[in-house]
C-alpha cells in the first residue's frame, strides 16, 4: 500500500495536502484603502457617495455622479514593528509606496429636470499591502521549530508508511521541511527505551531543561491589487443602486528565515545550531462583485446597503527552502535546499481559495446638499460592516481531483471554520467645508477574527486630512494611523503547547488624492 | 515595482489627454451635489474624435501606398511569411503550417523530456489546530460533538525562572540529556530493509537523494 501510494505520488506529481489555514486571513483582514479624502473619513463609503471609492464599497454611490472625475492617488507607508516574544521584545521598521483608488467615472444626466442619472467608473485600487518585516527572538526551553519536521515526518510514516529513503527522493512527498531536516541530520531516528523514535537535534537541549535561543526575520512583499468596472443608476435622486465586478490581482512574497542555536558552551549536546529559509511567492488572479443600495428618505439623510460576494481566487505558489544544520559530537556541517527533492526546480503548487463575504450598513448626514458650493457645509457618515471569516475556502485546482485531496481539503476548511470567526468592523468620519477648503476627520476599527481567546488581533485608524477643490481641479492629503496589534505563531506542534509572538504595529500612511473634473 | 510605473505613466497621460471644463466658475463636488455637466466638454471631445479620426484615414492610405505600415499598429506583430504563416511573435502557439512543403502542422516547441514539477503545497499538520482533533472529544452539545486539542493550548513562559539564571545553569551542564521515550512519534522502518539509521547515505530506488555521512 504504502510503495503504492509513493508510485502514485512520484509518477503523477499530484497534491495530496493544500495550503495552510493562516491563508485565509491574509486576504480577509486588512483596513479599507481609498482615495485620500475617503480615508481622512475612515473610509466610511457605505451610505456617502460621490467618490470614485465607492466602487470598492458600495456602488451605489457612484449614482451620486453626473459629472466626469479621474484622480490618482500615491500613498507612502511608515512601518514600526514591535514584537514581544517569550518576554523579550524587538523592534523595527518598514517604509515603502503604495497607491490608493485610480480611475475614472463618468457620469450621465438622462435629462436636465428628469431626475435620473446613471454613472460608470474604471478604478484600480491595492486592497492590501503586504510590505512589511517583523522581527524576533527569545529563549525557549519548551519546544524547537525543529519538532515540526520529526512530527511531519513521524506522522507520514505511520499514515503512508513512508521511510528516510522515500523521503529523500528527488520527487519527495515532504520536500520543504522533513526532507531538508532528515539530509542534514536536524531530525534523525533514534532507539530510546527500545524504540525507534523520530528525535529533532534540539530535543537533547530541552531534555536537559536548557533553553534555546530562536529568533524569525520575516519580510513580506507585495499586495493585492483590484481592477474594478462598476456602474450605478440614480432615480429621481431617491433611490440609487450600483454593482461593481472587480479582477484582484494577487502577488504576494514572504522570505522567512529561522533561526535557533543551542545558549549553552556544553559542546557535547550534539546540537548547536540551524538557519531554516522558507521562500515562497503566491501569485493569482480572481474575480468577485458587490451590489449595493442608497436610499434617501430625505433630504441630508442617506441609508446604505452593501454586499460584497466572496472573492475566488486561482493562486499559484512557488517554493524553495534552505537548510543549514551545525551539530556537535561529532562536530558536522550540512546544508541543502529543497530543490534537491523537488527535482531541481522550485516546487509548485496550484489552488483556489475563496475570502469570505462581506455585509455593510451605513448612514450618513449631510449638510445643505446644494449646488451653490459655498453653501455646503459637511457631512457625518458611518459604516458597520460584517466580514465572514470563518468562510474562507480553498479548494483543488488539479485536473483530477483524488480522495486524499478531497478529504485534506475538507479538513483544512473545517480548520478554518473553527479557528477564525465572522467579526464587526466599523468606521466613522465627516468633514467640514469652508467653501473650497475641507478639514475631515476619521475613526475605523477592525475587530479579532480569531476565535481563541488567547489570540488578540485588531486593527485601529485615526484618520485626518486636508482638501482643496477650484478650478475644476482638486487635490487632498491624509494621514492614516494605524495601531495594529496581530499575533505570529512562527510553528504549532501537535503534542506540546504551542507559543506565539505578540506583534504591535504602529503604521502611519501619508495619501495624496489629485484629481481633475472633465 | 512594474505596476506602479505603469500606473504613474499612465496617469501622467489621462491627466495630460483631459481639460476640465470647470476653469471659471465653481467646481461641483459630487458627495454634495452633482450638476449636469456643461455642455462645452462635449464640444472638446468632438474634437479629439475628429483628429483621431483624420490620423486613422491618414494611416489607411498610407498603408495602402507602403506595406512597411501595415506593421505600424499590429499588436500581434505577423511576419507575413507566406511559407510560415500561422506564427507571430507574440502569439507563438508552438505550431505553423507549410502547404508548399508539408501538408501538416510543423511542430516547432521543443519535445523531450522534463523532469516533473514537485507540486507538494504548503502543508501543516491539521492536528495542530482547534477543533480538528477528533481523537480528544470533550463532549456532546445539542447533539454536535465538541473537540478539545491540548496542543492548541498556548505557553509563552519559559519552564526555567529568570532568563541569566537559566544561562547560567546552561552552562553548568556538560552531558547530554536523552530526550524522554514517551514522545509518540515512533518510526518504523520499511518491510523492505530500509534502515532508517543515522548513518543512511543509500538510495536503492531511482530518484533517491543520498544523505551525506554523519561524520565522527
Amino acid at each position: 500500500m504504502k510503495i503504492y501510494l509513493l508510485l502514485i505520488f512520484l509518477l503523477t506529481g499530484s497534491s495530496i495536502y493544500a495550503q495552510v489555514p493562516e491563508d485565509a486571513i491574509r486576504y480577509s483582514f486588512y483596513p479599507q484603502n481609498g482615495t485620500a479624502r475617503n480615508m481622512a473619513i475612515g473610509g466610511t463609503m457605505g451610505s456617502l457617495g460621490g467618490d470614485i471609492n465607492a466602487t470598492f464599497v458600495n456602488p451605489a454611490g457612484l449614482g451620486f455622479y453626473k459629472t466626469n472625475e479621474f484622480v490618482i492617488t500615491p500613498a507612502f507607508s511608515l512601518n514600526n514593528n514591535q514584537a514581544k516574544f517569550r518576554g523579550t521584545d524587538s523592534e523595527n521598521s518598514k517604509n515603502n509606496f503604495g497607491f490608493g483608488t485610480t480611475g475614472w467615472v463618468f457620469g450621465h444626466s438622462s435629462g436636465k429636470n428628469s431626475g435620473n442619472s446613471s454613472a460608470f467608473s474604471i478604478a484600480f485600487t491595492q486592497t492590501a499591502n503586504f510590505n512589511n518585516e517583523v522581527r524576533y527572538k527569545g529563549l525557549n526551553d519548551i519546544s524547537s521549530f525543529s519538532e515540526q519536521f520529526a512530527e511531519e515526518f513521524a506522522n507520514a510514516n505511520a499514515k503512508y508508511g513512508y521511510t528516510i529513503d522515500d523521503v529523500l527522493n528527488s520527487n519527495s512527498p515532504l520536500p520543504y521541511g522533513s526532507a531538508p531536516a532528515l539530509y542534514t541530520y536536524l531530525i534523525d531516528t533514534v532507539t530510546i527505551g527500545g524504540n525507534l523514535q523520530v528525535i529533532a537535534a534540539p530535543e537533547y537541549i530541552l531534555a536537559a531543561n536548557q533553553a534555546l535561543h530562536q529568533e524569525m526575520i520575516q519580510k513580506t512583499k507585495g499586495a493585492i491589487s483590484e481592477l474594478a468596472i462598476g456602474f450605478a443608476y440614480n432615480s429621481k435622486d431617491k433611490w440609487f443602486i450600483g454593482a461593481t465586478i472587480g479582477i484582484p490581482l494577487v502577488n504576494y512574497t514572504s522570505n522567512t528565515v529561522f533561526k535557533e542555536s543551542d545558549t549553552s558552551s556544553n559542546t557535547s549536546n550534539y546540537f548547536k545550531q540551524f538557519e531554516y529559509t522558507d521562500n515562497f511567492t503566491t501569485r493569482g488572479t480572481g474575480f468577485n462583485a458587490r451590489i449595493g443600495i442608497i436610499y434617501r428618505p430625505q433630504d441630508y439623510i442617506r441609508l446604505g446597503l452593501a454586499i460584497h460576494t466572496p472573492t475566488w481566487i486561482f493562486l499559484k505558489d512557488t517554493r524553495t527552502t534552505y537548510l543549514t544544520t551545525e551539530l556537535e559530537n561529532p562536530v558536522a556541517n550540512f546544508t541543502v535546499n529543497s530543490q534537491t527533492f523537488t527535482n531541481s526546480q522550485p516546487g509548485v503548487a496550484n489552488y483556489i481559495q475563496s475570502t469570505p463575504f462581506k455585509a455593510i450598513i451605513s448612514a450618513s448626514y449631510v449638510f445643505r446638499e446644494v449646488k451653490d458650493v459655498t453653501r455646503q457645509k459637511g457631512f457625518i457618515s458611518a459604516d458597520v460592516e460584517y466580514v465572514h471569516h470563518k468562510g474562507s475556502r480553498f479548494s483543488s485546482d488539479n485536473e483530477t481531483v483524488t480522495d486524499e485531496e478531497k478529504v485534506y481539503y475538507k479538513a483544512l476548511n473545517k480548520v478554518v471554520k473553527n479557528n477564525y470567526k465572522g467579526n464587526l468592523n466599523f468606521r466613522v468620519g465627516g468633514e467640514l467645508k469652508f467653501k473650497i477648503i475641507m478639514a475631515r476627520l476619521g475613526f475605523a476599527y477592525y475587530s479579532n477574527p480569531y476565535k481563541e481567546a488567547e489570540l488578540k488581533a485588531s486593527r485601529m485608524l485615526l484618520s485626518g486630512g486636508l482638501g482643496y477643490r477650484n478650478k475644476g481641479f482638486f487635490i487632498d492629503l491624509t494621514y492614516v494611523h494605524a495601531m495594529n496589534k496581530d499575533v505570529n505563531i512562527p510553528y504549532r506542534l501537535e503534542n506540546k503547547q504551542n507559543t506565539f509572538a505578540e506583534l504591535k504595529q504602529q503604521r502611519g500612511n501619508i495619501v495624496a488624492t489629485v484629481g481633475l473634473k472633465f | 515595482m512594474t505596476s506602479k510605473i505603469l500606473l504613474v505613466a499612465l496617469s501622467v497621460a489621462a491627466f495630460s489627454s483631459c481639460s476640465t471644463a470647470y476653469k471659471t466658475g465653481q467646481t461641483p463636488d459630487d458627495v454634495y451635489y452633482s450638476p449636469v455637466r456643461p455642455v462645452a466638454e462635449k464640444k472638446y471631445t468632438e474634437r479629439q474624435d475628429e483628429r483621431r479620426s483624420i490620423n486613422n484615414d491618414y494611416e489607411i492610405t498610407m498603408t495602402i501606398r507602403d506595406q512597411r505600415w501595415r506593421n505600424f499598429r499590429d499588436d500581434y506583430n505577423y511576419d507575413y511569411s507566406p511559407y510560415n504563416y500561422a506564427t507571430c511573435k507574440t502569439l507563438n502557439y508552438g505550431y505553423y503550417y507549410n502547404p508548399y512543403y508539408y501538408p501538416w502542422a510543423i511542430y516547432t516547441s521543443r519535445v523531450g523530456y522534463s523532469a516533473p514539477v514537485n507540486t507538494t503545497p504548503r502543508m501543516v499538520n491539521l492536528n495542530v489546530y482547534n477543533g480538528y482533533n477528533t481523537r480528544v472529544a470533550s463532549g456532546k452539545t445539542n447533539g454536535t460533538l465538541t473537540f478539545s486539542n491540548s496542543a492548541s493550548q498556548y505557553n509563552n513562559s519559559n519552564r526555567s525562572g529568570s532568563r541569566i539564571g537559566n544561562i547560567l545553569r546552561q552552562t553548568i551542564e556538560t552531558m547530554p540529556s536523552t530526550p524522554s521515550s514517551n514522545n509518540t512519534r515512533s518510526y518504523t522502518p520499511s518491510s523492505s530493509g530500509s534502515s532508517g539509521s543515522s548513518s543512511s547515505g543509500s538510495g536503492s530506488s531511482s530518484g533517491s537523494v543520498s544523505r551525506p555521512g554523519r561524520g565522527g
